[in-house]
């Protein structure tokens, strides 16, 4: 079975993958540090408890996008000819999954301790059996501005490169970092609210944050999906066709000898793949002139990565546009 | 989240700035920080009266003729009361009860030896543990401490639940009456062993940490009587009360 031949970026946008990894494992590494500090000051609040799995469960756009850059580099094989990039659509499909039941989870609960009218008590702060004379709430504060700041800055730093290299993962992780901080604010008010005695105020913030975690999960799932289904290409920040197809067969359309020229394409993650439709004048040198067509539309986006090209009959095409 | 939700986004960041101005304002108008949801400490200053939840359980809570508790926690909460300037008014009762009063704010506080390892604390609040108890393996003054206990034979009181930590040492527990008077191995609290002139080892075989039960949510009233137990806890007092207790 003929192999597909590997994809390569070009150079300066491999320049900004390097980038966009770094900056996905400074994510990680603030992400865990930030995990580690909310699980130590976390007490018996229910919205500082959502916004430390909120706060678990954003490593995984970060570790997806790392996973997908790796396996990304595996050549093709005899067993998987088309290689290995829906293997990573796949986990990150189960992935979303699992944010989706997770915030139903955290809503419910939510919900239970609010209906339950559950009385959230926050004493001094302890740590390790050592007592410290200091309100928990403010530590517990303390620990979620702290979580904001990083992520926060990370995220806006992401967001452009994503839009640059085509990365749908890369901008779903983004979006969430740089909407992090309202979850982290939803938070300290529930904290806050805690402090001046409005014992609810706790499980509306957790519920809110519930909901945020919901959105994030069914985001990344619709995303995942809609990958999985070969989408035609579309923005990275919104779901708007790209006007690349038009371009493409209009350019081959103004090409001598070509009567007529269309185009099917579809996503596959960061790249293009599809297939070229062309009706010829008359068919001396077809297979050269094919190449050429192909190459002409290839060098119109570095995103495409394989392109056939198919002579049609003029009445073959069964929807003309 | 995409780049349409934006807008939207925007709107719910003036909504939280907005809260979190009103948050601030409402913070800095209460001298009090953090408040009781339902009270609590308020209504005990106003009634005079702190009302507390009395489970019998020597030698934490001891009934008196007067139907006032002694004990160690008995002790306590009159030093509570007498730290907030009111009255204690005793309930006696089975810590199911009482536990479930304190959950719907009919009492301000519950004594009876708990221990943190508790399955009431998703109904009511414990304080942090201002005793820890540690069962040790303890022997008359002058023989000397074993460096193990493997096949040995360790006395214990009945119901002291520590036959498994010892069989899991490899002892062999055995049950008395009274401790007292052994010149073998005995286990128990090291503050029960030191009363009854045992020597306690390194040997630890349980640790208990034992809190006070207040209402669910309470903060300001857990904070004071967090206070309270900070300067009356682990150093000052408690152990030197369960001693003299035990004497008794």
């Amino acid at each position: 079975m003929k192999l597909r031949e590997p994809y390569s970026l070009p150079e300066d946008k491999q320049a900004l993958v390097r980038k966009a990894m770094v900056l996905e494992w400074l994510t990680i590494f603030f992400l865990v540090t930030i995990g580690a500090l909310m699980y130590l000051t976390m007490g018996s609040s229910q919205a500082m408890k959502t916004a430390w799995i909120e706060d678990m469960l954003s490593l995984v756009p970060p570790i997806s996008f790392l996973v997908a850059m790796h396996i990304r580099e595996r050549q093709p094989t005899a067993k998987h000819p088309y290689g290995y990039r829906r293997a990573v659509l796949i986990a990150f499909l189960v992935a979303a999954a699992a944010i989706v039941v997770l915030g139903l989870y955290m809503l419910y609960d939510s919900a239970h301790a609010l209906l339950t009218r559950h009385h959230p008590s926050l004493g001094y702060f302890t740590i390790f059996g050592q007592k410290w004379e200091i309100w928990s709430g403010w530590v517990m504060i303390g620990a979620l501005v702290y979580s904001i700041i990083p992520v926060f800055i990370l995220g806006r730093m992401k967001l452009p490169l994503a839009e640059e290299l085509h990365e749908k993962t890369l901008h779903a992780d983004a979006a969430m970092n740089k909407a992090d901080w309202m979850t982290a604010g939803a938070a300290i008010l529930g904290v806050l609210g805690i402090g001046i005695g409005w014992w609810w105020a706790d499980s509306v913030a957790a519920a809110l944050i519930a909901l945020d975690v919901l959105k994030d999960g069914l985001t990344n799932l619709k995303s995942a999906m809609s990958d999985l289904m070969d989408q035609r290409p579309s923005a990275v920040n919104s779901e708007r066709a790209l006007d690349l197809p038009t371009r493409i067969c209009k350019e081959l359309k103004g090409l001598p000898g070509v009567l007529d020229a269309d185009i099917r394409l579809r996503e596959e993650g960061h790249v293009f793949a599809g297939e070229l439709f062309v009706t010829l004048e008359e068919d001396g040198e077809l297979p050269a002139r094919l190449d050429a067509l192909v190459a002409r539309a290839r060098g119109m986006d570095w995103r495409i990565h394989e392109l056939v090209a198919v002579p049609v009959s003029r009445t073959a095409d069964p929807n003309p546009d | 989240m995409t780049a349409r939700t934006l807008p939207t986004n925007r709107l719910t960041a003036r909504l939280l700035t907005g809260w979190l101005l009103v948050a601030s304002l409402a913070l800095a108008a209460c001298e009090r920080f953090p408040r009781d949801p339902e009270n609590s400490l308020e209504r005990v200053l106003e009634r005079g009266a702190l009302r507390v939840g009395v489970v019998e359980n020597p030698p934490w809570t001891r009934r008196r003729d007067d139907g006032s508790s002694g004990g160690v926690e008995g002790w306590l909460a009159e030093g509570f009361a007498h730290h907030l300037g009111v009255e204690v008014e005793w309930h006696w009762g089975p810590s199911e009860h009482l536990l479930r009063s304190l959950s719907a704010y009919d009492l301000d506080l519950v004594v009876g030896g708990f221990e943190q390892a508790n399955p009431w604390r998703r109904k009511v609040t414990f304080t942090a543990p201002y005793f820890t108890s540690r069962a040790v393996i303890g022997m008359a003054h002058d023989r000397p401490a074993p460096t193990g206990i493997e096949g040995l034979e360790v006395s214990i009181r009945p119901l002291s639940g520590l036959a498994a930590a010892i069989e899991d040492e490899g002892g062999i527990p055995r049950e008395t009456k009274t401790l007292a008077g052994s010149d073998g191995l005995v286990a128990g609290a090291t503050w029960e062993l030191e009363t009854l002139g045992y020597r306690p080892t390194g040997l630890l075989l349980r640790k208990t940490e034992h809190v006070l039960a207040v209402p669910p949510g309470e903060n300001a009233l857990l904070l004071r009587l967090e206070d309270f137990l900070a300067s009356n806890g682990e150093s000052a007092g408690v152990r030197a009360r369960l001693v003299e207790d035990g004497g008794r």
